[in-house]
């Protein structure tokens, strides 16, 4: 698996600011006022317990989710008054596969790149498969592809458009060791092209190896934030599993 | 333009996926019939007052089994929560309504149609006479249902109870498009001259384009989180 | 507006109410004069024209409360929002009671499905609908942002509904109904009626007030058990 680009597509990630932003559902609080600030082409690991807030996080920079309170800014525009062909730049992949059942993984992909408007879509679609590796399976369907492939093809929905923003939410959840590695060094390809990459974690194990950047989240709070040095990784650690 | 892209596109994937399962058409089918069965031991089939109520029992058993045919077609966006990976897309949600509509509406018209010969059969009604001014009152009135029908069947998968929100939020809003599709129905059964519909027609074809319209603007604010 | 403004102005609306109710009370019961060929029975109507007026209004609100949550975000329009559907549906119900209670007496069949009063039933179900869903939806935003939408969209189907209902009558006419709401009244009972329109209306306001402050007392609690749990 190594990302392909067109000639065109030369990424231009975009800045991201978060300023004081919160997110609540009724009492509880996922979000407690973040502050934070990503350049473009960075490669960012969100570590955090269950419950930290990483989701949330990832869902809220994808779009997904509108903050209760505060701001979100890419390069320096509200996210609230972006335009919808914003998102042309976010790849998101989350814990839903967002995949129908009932289509193939062909069909699921073609349904995708048609409504991103991309040209030649068939194509394309073909293209990401092979890149994915998905070829052999693409007249399955969905239903009776296993959880890595499943994750493989949700991938390959994220990446039909190319976007210059890869937003994965604990993409490594249930894969096996080899397919996770394949994984990380396709991303770290992305990344090499100048694309931003930012993922979530619950596990520190082979995710942190082409990070540039490691943040730390507890309750809702961002309680580590600094480069992915031996050092930092030590004291993360400490604290995910030391407890407060 | 945009909205035309994505709503072929979801038009094209729902009769993709419609085609391989026949769900909501077998679903909308079978329960139309059964009820349609259930109306002739509530109802003297063959009496002449019966005639009369036909249109009415016609409507009622569409009604009842689009409800029906809506959730089911709707619970394919929320497995896997494909409706919220719809939200990714670089344009705005109201094409994937008027995909939906337009999927759903071609469903239920085609259920609706195969459940007409055995509802003329039960009922002893010669349904064929007008077939031109039929099928206008079936399009006209099962539009109205779609229209709301899969705007509601949105809000409801957004609730506890879902099942229940539907119809509770359908039946009293489409009571117009009944009424109307009623009484033209029964107009075209008795042989009237269809001049005669024309304001109920009318009707229809307001309350439809009307709906469909507020729909496709206000789906956004449905899907949103 | 402060919890104690509020209070305060709970209180004064409730001595209006009560002042406002009391004279309309006595003006519909000892000073406006006994219907001709109904009876005593016909003084219900002082109570159920103005109750389906002010159900209307109520209603309106929704729509009014929905179009500017929608566009403003403010959760303060969709606390009105609830409490208008409320109060509406409160006096959608009292005209529906009173309906047939003034029908059996005077002509001899509970229920006239003339257009109005069947319109009244079909809003009756909208707006019951509208506040089963504000029930079964938790996140107070998700819920304010589908209520809106089905706010908006059951007010547009009002003039639909009454349209079908009134060209449905026509086609299936019932015996005529002499006298019916509003034809040929005696100027005094004009007095009474607007007398118990008033009466309703600072009543309703009242409901509607109150109601509001629960939607707005609630919401502080949410946000200080936030607080509380950081």
């Amino acid at each position: 698996m190594s990302p392909a680009t067109s000639p065109r597509a030369a990424p231009s990630s975009p800045r991201i600011v978060l300023r004081r932003l919160s997110k609540y559902f009724e009492r509880f609080t996922a979000l407690d006022r973040l502050d934070l600030a990503i350049g473009p082409g960075e490669f960012v690991v969100v570590l955090g317990r269950n419950g930290a807030g990483k989701t949330t996080l990832l869902r809220v920079l994808a779009l997904l989710q509108q903050p209760s309170e505060g701001e979100l800014l890419f390069d320096d525009q509200p996210a609230a008054r972006l335009q919808p062909a914003f998102r042309r730049r976010l790849g998101f992949v989350g814990h839903e596969t967002f995949l129908y059942d009932e289509l193939t993984a062909e069909e699921n992909l073609l349904f995708h790149a048609r409504l991103h408007g991309l040209d030649r879509a068939r194509e394309r679609v073909r293209e990401v498969l092979a890149e994915m590796e998905l070829e052999p399976r693409a007249a399955s369907l969905a239903r009776t592809l296993s959880r890595g492939l499943k994750q493989r093809l949700t991938l390959a929905r994220a990446w039909l458009h190319q976007p210059d923003l890869l937003l994965l939410d604990e993409p490594a959840t249930g894969l096996d060791a080899p397919t996770r590695e394949r994984m990380h060094a396709w991303l770290a390809g992305c990344h090499r092209q100048g694309r931003s990459v930012i993922l979530s974690s619950h596990d520190l194990r082979e995710s942190l190896q082409p990070a540039t950047r490691i943040l730390l989240l507890e309750d809702g709070r961002l309680v580590f934030d600094g480069p992915n040095t031996a050092g930092n990784q030590e004291t993360v650690r400490a604290r995910l599993h030391g407890g407060a | 333009m945009d909205t035309g892209r994505v709503t072929l596109a979801v038009f094209r994937k729902d009769l993709l996926a419609e085609r391989r399962t026949k769900e909501v058409f077998t679903a909308v089918l079978l329960f139309g019939f059964t009820v349609s069965v259930a109306f002739t031991f509530a109802f003297e089939p063959t009496s002449a007052e019966a005639r009369k109520i036909t249109g009415g029992l016609l409507w009622l058993a569409f009604l009842f089994s689009a409800v029906l045919g809506l959730n089911r077609a709707f619970a394919r966006e929320t497995s896997n929560q494909c409706l919220q990976g719809l939200r990714l897309i670089p344009a705005d949600l109201g094409g994937v309504y008027l995909g939906k509509l337009a999927s759903n509406l071609l469903f239920l018209l085609l259920a609706e149609l195969v459940l007409l010969p055995p509802f003329g059969v039960f009922f002893d009604l010669t349904l064929w006479a007008r077939p031109g001014w039929l099928l206008l009152i079936l399009v006209l009135g099962t539009w109205g249902l779609a229209a709301l029908g899969t705007m509601f069947s949105a809000v409801s998968a957004n609730t506890r109870m879902q099942e229940l929100m539907l119809p509770l939020l359908l039946l009293p809003l489409t009571v117009p498009v009944l009424i109307a599709a009623i009484e033209s129905t029964v107009i075209l059964l008795e042989g009237r001259p269809m001049s005669e519909a024309a304001l109920w027609l009318k009707l229809l074809t307001g309350f439809d384009i009307v709906f469909t319209l507020l729909c496709w603007l206000l789906f956004d604010f449905v899907v949103q989180e | 507006m402060s919890e104690s403004a509020r209070h305060r102005l709970a209180l004064v609306l409730l001595a209006v109410a009560l002042l406002v109710i009391v004279s309309a009370w006595y003006y519909a019961f000892q000073v406006a004069p006994t219907e001709r060929t109904m009876g005593t029975i016909q003084r219900i109507f002082y109570l159920h024209l103005p109750a389906a007026f002010l159900s209307f209004l109520a209603f309106f609100v929704v729509f009014v409360a929905s179009v500017a949550y929608l566009t403003t975000r403010r959760m303060g329009w969709d606390w009105a929002a609830a409490s208008a559907a409320e109060v509406g549906v409160v006096f959608c119900a009292a005209v529906l009671i009173t309906g047939p209670l003034w029908a059996k007496p005077v002509w001899g069949i509970w229920w006239t499905w003339d257009a109005r009063l069947t319109t009244t039933l079909i809003l009756f179900l909208i707006y019951v609908a509208y506040l089963m869903l504000r029930l079964y939806v938790t996140d107070s935003e998700r819920r304010a942002r589908l209520a809106a939408v089905v706010g908006i969209l059951g007010f547009v189907d009002v003039p639909l509904v009454y349209m079908a209902n009134r060209w449905w009558r026509t086609q299936h006419p019932e015996p005529v109904i002499a006298g019916g709401e509003g034809s040929g009244l005696d100027p005094r009972m004009w007095w009474g009626v607007l007398w118990a329109f008033a009466g309703l209306l600072t009543f309703a306001s009242l409901l509607f007030f109150q109601r509001y402050r629960m939607e707005a007392m609630r919401a502080e609690l949410t946000q200080l058990a936030r607080r509380l749990r950081a």
